[in-house]
């Protein structure tokens, strides 16, 4: 029993794991009023990075953590833009998402025919008990960690502050654009780690659009978990039964004479990444607690009058 | 250091100023909003810069604030030179600014808030630090408010103490208040002048904005006025008069102020809106009208008198269809016609000829991102499906003439406007749909002096010539008493006493407090 309990365990860590790594950095980068459309490039373009820097070093916690870094950075560029330039998040971020995309195969693509021609064995890290309960412990300690930083520190604090009234916290003295700078380094480095993960722990190879709609997932974990760090353990647990066991789903169903196709099994977790959040916002007590920071994707003129 | 002595008086030691601006220069699209501004503030001196509405006193302060950068113009902090492009910059140079619309975070709680602006509290430091930090400098100034509760649930008052305690903490030298005191009960604004009296004592100095003469002759030291974005001059209050003052702030307008009394009608017309029974809710669910029944004649001015939150806001909003009625009946007689509004709705009762003022123009009438044209556009008696470009621009160039609302244009955005020209638009516009009755809550809150006069005459001015009966409730009880036929007196809910016009105020205020 405690065996089967632990296999389940195992079998589902790795998903959790990468998908609520990047709910908890879009989280991050929404409470400080950006608008995270860029996630799904990010994401994608992270796995291709993570893979084509693994053909060169071999070490994937290397590989990681120089991702994670990069996709750090494109995150300041993206604060830089929204904050900065009067263009929508809108613009900027799909814009960047679609670079992100394209970016992915431009890495990603030539160093798969190389990995496939020269017959290089990528050192990824083992499906194996003892490491997955390590990434799925420090996962939930980062969690908890953020959520920490979100409300009980003063950095915090600025960032909801930034993400709720830009105006005002620029007028009790905060840089919104430092806080903002600071708040999607730290969600894209989550993101980034996030989508190492899915490709060193999970899928373990590369292939065109590997990691494409993961990031939309995430995206919808944190949306329906009204971007509180805590709730997100729940809501990705839920996703990651949906993407583990959908196949189960099936099958079970089947043995009551219902056959759904196996299209729609693979689509499930993204059905859900659009159904749940519209359930959790057609709820009205759970809406306003989960109400979005009051900003949120809207362009910030710093001589705007705020009569 | 300096060479210049801006202010040296016979005996007096001469006293360098703390903060000094000279010829600062301002433009918004379409508006010069300062024009060679110079400004300085003496250590120890209670500063007030009075104007009318929209002429600049908030863009000089956030010029000095670091919130908006001049087009041109040079600031000195202590005689130094300096560049202030952030509220930060402005701080570090000793001066705090507190708004008229506070500047906190709704969604946070005061320890969270302030720990913002707190510099030796690094960003990794947690909010329960500061929160004992807050409560015991909180006791050692007297200013009492509880750190953890979040902002949104502070009232007006207790949000601008948060400011000062905010000023106070920074070692501010000089706190600038905009407005913050205008809104402000009397007892609650004697508190108010009161602290910044005891801040000047121990050294420090106040810029006072404020666009009301009294508030500023009361407590300040020295005057100075801005007239349409420009300096008038500035004066010792000691040795100025009120009627001096008034004459710098609104020059050759000034005779619009005191032409007469208003013209009333001795006879009233017949019934036009009959109220009988009604009760309504407030937000919270529980009856904050009960039972309110009375009738408004042709022409007549029913003010509703009565310390804020007794109901005459709900009551309003039933009349206006935007709450909903539990019990009783609103009719309205139009020639001859009984119709029954009650619960009809706000586009019906609209479009049958009633017009409406929300003593929160920017949030209940008006809205920014549209407009001056579109935001007369949009009402029901004007528009109903397709909207007639033509003649709502003329009306609206027509309105923006007539009362003199300042904007670069009839297209121009709502939000460009200052908060008394914003009131003006509405009112502007809810006075020409009036055609059978009109229903306020604090019609000129936010307006000066002569924009007030203006809109009180009009009220009347329709009441007499076109027989359009009011209904107004005002926290303001001159205003009532100014323009009222009939006074009626609420109090937790109800009608507790109805006076003709001409009754002694103190008889009015007895039955409101009673
Ligand atoms: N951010 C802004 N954008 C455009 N116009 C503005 C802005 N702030 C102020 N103005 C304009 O500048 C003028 C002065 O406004 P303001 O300083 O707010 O006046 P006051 O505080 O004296 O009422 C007004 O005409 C106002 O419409
Ligand atoms: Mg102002």
């Amino acid at each position: 029993m405690i065996g089967e309990i632990l296999n389940v365990i195992i079998a589902m860590s790795p998903i959790f794991v990468f998908l609520y790594l990047a709910s908890l950095g879009n989280s991050l980068v929404e409470k400080s009023g950006i608008l995270n459309l860029a996630i799904d490039g990010a994401y994608t373009l992270g796995v291709a990075l993570v893979f084509t820097l693994l053909v060169f070093v071999n070490d994937p916690t290397l590989a990681l953590l120089i991702t994670s870094l990069l996709i750090g950075l494109l995150g300041v560029l993206i604060a830089f833009l929204t904050t900065k330039l009067p263009i929508s998040h809108g613009a900027v971020g799909l814009s960047i998402q679609f670079v992100g995309y394209g970016l992915a195969s431009f890495l990603a693509y030539p160093m798969s025919l190389k990995v496939r021609a020269e017959r290089i064995s990528l050192n990824t890290y083992l499906t194996i008990p003892e490491v997955v309960l390590t990434f799925l412990t420090l996962s939930v300690v980062i969690g908890v960690l953020t959520y920490l930083l979100i409300y009980r520190t003063k950095l915090g604090a600025a960032i909801r502050a930034v993400g709720e009234n830009p105006a005002g916290a620029s007028a009790l003295g905060i840089n919104v654009l430092k806080i903002r700078i600071v708040a999607t380094f730290l969600g894209y480095v989550l993101i980034g780690s996030a989508s190492s993960l899915y490709l060193l722990l999970y899928t373990k190879n590369w292939q065109e659009g590997l990691g494409m709609g993961y990031g939309w997932i995430s995206f919808a974990i944190s949306l329906s978990s009204g971007r509180h760090p805590l709730v997100g353990i729940a809501t990705s647990i839920i996703f990651a039964t949906l993407i583990r066991y959908a196949y189960v789903l099936q099958d079970v169903l089947v043995g009551y004479g219902i056959s759904i196709s196996t299209f729609i099994v693979i689509a499930l977790p993204f059905i859900a990444a659009v159904f749940i959040p519209l359930v959790v916002t057609a709820i009205p007590q759970l809406r306003r607690r989960f109400a979005p920071p009051k900003h949120l994707g809207k362009i910030f003129f710093s001589e705007e009058r705020s009569v | 250091m300096s060479t210049q002595t801006f202010f040296s008086l016979n005996g007096e030691k001469s006293l360098n100023p703390i903060i000094s601006a000279r010829g600062l220069w301002k433009s918004f699209p379409g508006v010069v909003a300062l024009k060679d501004v110079s400004l300085d503030v003496l250590p120890g001196e209670i500063h007030a810069i009075l104007g009318e509405n929209g002429a600049g006193k908030s863009t000089l302060l956030k010029i000095l604030y670091g919130i908006y950068v001049p087009d041109k113009g040079d600031l000195f902090f202590g005689g130094r030179k300096v560049v202030v492009t952030s509220p930060q910059d402005a701080v570090r140079n000793g001066l705090v600014l507190v708004s008229q619309v506070p500047q906190l975070i709704d969604s946070l709680t005061v320890a969270e808030n302030l720990s913002l602006s707190l510099s030796q509290f690094g960003y990794v430091s947690s909010v329960r630090k500061v929160s004992k930090f807050l409560l015991e400098k909180g006791r050692e100034y007297g200013v009492r408010v509880d750190p953890d509760i979040e902002v949104w649930k502070l009232s007006y008052t207790q949000k601008q103490l948060v400011e000062v305690l905010r000023a106070l903490l920074l070692n501010a030298k000089v706190i600038a208040f905009d407005e913050a005191t205008t809104l402000l009960p009397h007892a609650e604004k004697e508190k108010l002048y009161d602290f910044m009296k005891l801040f000047k004592s121990k050294g420090g100095s106040v810029l006072l904005v404020t666009h009301k003469i009294p508030e500023a002759m009361e407590v300040s030291d020295r005057i100075t006025v801005l007239r349409r974005g420009e300096v008038v001059g500035t004066v010792r209050t000691s040795e100025t008069t009120l009627d001096q003052v008034r004459y710098m702030m609104f020059g050759e307008r000034l005779t619009q102020l005191n032409s007469g009394k208003y013209e009333k009608l001795g006879e009233k017309g017949s019934e036009v809106l009959v109220v009988r029974d009604l009760w309504v809710r407030s937000d919270y669910g529980v009856y904050a009208v009960k039972g309110v029944s009375f009738s408004v004649r042709k022409g007549e001015i029913l003010g509703i008198a009565g310390v804020a939150g007794n109901g005459q806001l709900e009551l309003i909003q039933a009349l206006a269809g935007l709450r909903k009625s539990e019990r009783g009946s609103i009719r309205l007689r139009i020639n001859g016609n009984e119709i029954d509004v009650t619960n009809k709705g706000s586009t019906a009762i609209r479009r049958l000829g009633i017009g409406y003022i929300p003593d929160e123009p920017v949030k209940k009438g008006v809205s920014l991102d549209n407009s001056i044209e579109e935001n007369i556009a949009v009402h029901p008696r004007l528009t109903r499906f397709l909207i007639r470009w033509g003649d709502v621009k003329s009306l609206a160039t027509d309105l923006v003439r007539e009362f003199s609302i300042v904007t670069p244009s009839t297209n121009a955005k709502a939000k460009v406007l200052s908060g008394g020209n914003l009131m003006k638009v509405l009112v502007a516009r809810e006075l020409t749909v009036s055609k059978v009755a009109l229903v306020a809550y604090n019609p000129t809150r936010g307006l000066d002096e002569v924009s007030t006069r203006y809109v009180r005459r009009l009220i009347v001015s329709k009441a007499v010539s076109e027989g359009m009966c009011v209904v107004v409730a005002s926290e303001d009880l001159d205003e009532i008493m100014e323009i009222s036929d009939v006074i009626a007196v609420m109090n937790s809910g109800s009608f507790v006493g109805v006076f003709k016009s001409g009754v002694s105020r103190e008889e009015v205020e007895r039955v409101m407090v009673s």
